[in-house]
């Protein structure tokens, strides 16, 4: 076999390359191209045989009121978590950005929930949101801020609340991490510059702190959303996506329809939908943060 | 004027200090709640008003759980890690390198797709790897979530060695080979000795992330013999009845490994993050 000879030049290197890649390409890509072909096949006569239908179970997804109902859940999930994960990651950036004693092991502490498993941060949270034992209802109800307990899982607003407020915990120290590297990368100077021109501190957030950041925050929020969207584990052991379906955001949904009602194709073809949102939403994004960079 | 202003910062110090204390409860208050109920007896969970600290301190949950099928899930999930970061490591080491300083046709490919691969939502290869498995015959065995967690494990183990190979620089390599080193030997006696702190970053979030995996290991997994601790925890949930002080305590369980190798490796976790994240 003939080898082009910039393959042959650089052929160490592919060969260097090519377990890896080989292995990727073996255990990534089959199994991504399976799904794509799934996508195009119908249940048969019993649960395990195929039959090819084309483009009809995209259409049935696009005409399903559920699975667009399920779309908006996710987004609402996903827009509630990565902007709390922000909120509190940026004010606990600024906070532990200015040295103090014991700063080392306070920012290892705040780490801790971002090392647990989400089986654990999910059970956990749903013990801490039992109505009646929990400890969140005993706190509020302790603090005067309710008067009765709330039933968390009973309601779809609490429930997504509440798994709102899990996920959150679980990923703001990342989204900290990362502010706070990106805050200790300002040079000093800026800052100088801004109280010589007589900046408060408010302004120097403003326009010395936010623009200087905003890479990081670009590339934080990506990853956050993209990590929401693609969520699985806290919310089905939270809730199931219950009640009645309304915290179930995209990948619970596909998981319940192939692994629940066994319907494969349709599964398979709404997660190629997700993977092609996602997609869109990373190559959008990064075209954005390029075009800023330079 | 001084004086004012002297107060005020005293009070900004100790708003600053209040505010880390209450971000630290946030952030702590899960696991305590966590370890705490499960060294309470049940009968302390019904107690009104709760209790925050056990009145009478119990090892009977966790009695209960060593004696259950945990740990036989917790061995799985310890063979299931730990071969497969050592895979994912032993293949990543000369593809990253070579993604760190080569430059080949399609180099940048090759990374982009890498890259992609992150943003990849798992669901996708549940219906996939299911059916394989099931052809393989390889369902309910480690087999199948371990190959599974390679599919997660090895694109991230490429990414972030690359980064960490790209951080040593270039003339301790060139060095080594003016004083005859082969291009393996390079790698192993040079790159990966000094990339070694990088290379345990790695190895550490690709044992956290397959020891937390639930989702395929679920799928995969239909009795004992192949479960997971993840997949484990979720069974402390009966139809009728929640066994709170095993699943605490198990949950307990599961988070040790982590939080050991957090607690030992704790510097190196958070360069990593970012660098992981916003390499490249």
């Amino acid at each position: 076999m003939q080898l082009l000879p910039q393959v042959r030049r650089h052929k160490h290197q592919y060969l260097a390359i090519a377990p890896a890649m080989l292995t990727i390409l073996l255990v990534v890509g089959y199994p991504l191209l399976y799904n794509m072909v799934i996508s195009f096949f119908g249940r048969g006569e019993d649960w395990s045989s195929f039959v090819f239908v084309g483009a009809i179970n995209y259409l049935k997804l696009f005409k399903s009121s559920s699975f667009w109902r399920v779309v908006a859940q996710t987004v609402a999930w996903a827009i509630g978590s990565v902007s709390l994960q922000f909120a509190l990651g940026l004010i606990g950036a600024l906070l532990m950005n200015r040295p103090f004693r014991g700063r080392g092991i306070v920012g290892g502490l705040m780490l801790l929930p971002w090392t647990s498993s989400f089986a654990v941060a999910a059970l956990v949270w749903k013990w801490l949101f039992h109505p009646q034992l929990g400890a969140i209802n005993d706190i509020l109800l302790r603090l005067g801020l309710i008067s009765q307990e709330i039933n968390w899982f009973a309601n779809p607003s609490t429930a997504m609340a509440a798994v709102i407020i899990a996920n959150v915990w679980k990923y703001f120290p990342f989204m900290m991490t990362m502010l706070l590297a990106g805050l200790q990368g300002i040079p000093q100077q800026l800052y100088e510059a801004a109280a010589i021109d007589g900046a408060t501190a408010w302004d120097a957030f403003r326009h010395v702190t936010m623009p200087q950041l905003s890479p990081v925050i670009a590339v934080s929020l990506l990853l956050a959303a993209t990590w929401a969207i693609n969520a699985f584990s806290i919310v089905y052991l939270m809730t199931g996506g219950g009640p009645a379906h309304t915290t179930e955001i995209l990948p619970v949904y596909i998981y319940r329809l192939a692994f629940n009602a066994f319907d494969f194709g349709p599964a398979a073809a709404a997660s190629m939908l997700l993977f092609v949102a996602v997609l869109v939403i990373s190559v959008f994004y990064l075209r954005m943060l390029n075009r800023e960079g330079d | 004027m001084r004086v004012a202003k002297g107060t005020m910062n005293i009070i900004g110090q100790i708003l600053r200090y209040l505010a880390i204390a209450c971000l630290l409860f946030v952030a702590l208050f899960p696991y305590f709640w966590m370890i705490s109920t499960s060294f309470k007896p049940m009968a302390e969970y019904f107690a009104h008003p709760l209790r925050w600290l056990p009145k009478d301190w119990t090892l009977q949950h966790y009695k209960d759980v060593l004696n259950g099928t945990f740990v036989k899930s917790f061995a799985n999930s310890l063979k299931v890690s730990l071969s497969v970061t050592l895979v994912s490591i032993v293949l990543s080491l000369s593809a990253s390198h070579t993604f760190a300083r080569g430059k080949f046709p399609g180099k940048n490919a090759f990374m982009l797709m890498i890259l992609g691969i992150q943003f990849l939502p798992m669901v996708v290869f549940i219906s996939p790897l299911y059916f394989v498995m099931q052809r393989f015959d390889l369902v309910d065995t480690l087999w199948a979530i371990g190959i599974a967690d390679i599919v997660l494990v090895l694109p991230l183990s490429v990414w972030m060695l690359t980064g960490y190979f790209r951080n040593i620089p270039v003339e301790l390599e060139e060095a080594a080979a003016i004083d005859g080193c082969s291009r393996l030997g390079v790698l192993f006696r040079v790159a990966f000795p000094v990339a070694l702190p990088g290379v345990a970053a790695t190895a550490i979030f690709g044992f956290i992330t397959t020891w937390q995996e639930y989702m395929l290991a679920s799928i995969f997994s239909s009795s004992v013999a192949s479960r997971t601790v993840p997949v484990a925890l979720a069974y402390f949930e009966g139809e009728m009845f929640v066994d709170y002080g095993g699943l605490m305590g198990a949950s307990t369980l599961m988070s040790l490994p982590v939080v050991l190798l957090f607690i030992m490796f704790n510097r190196q976790f958070q360069k990593g993050l970012v660098a992981g994240a916003v390499k490249g």
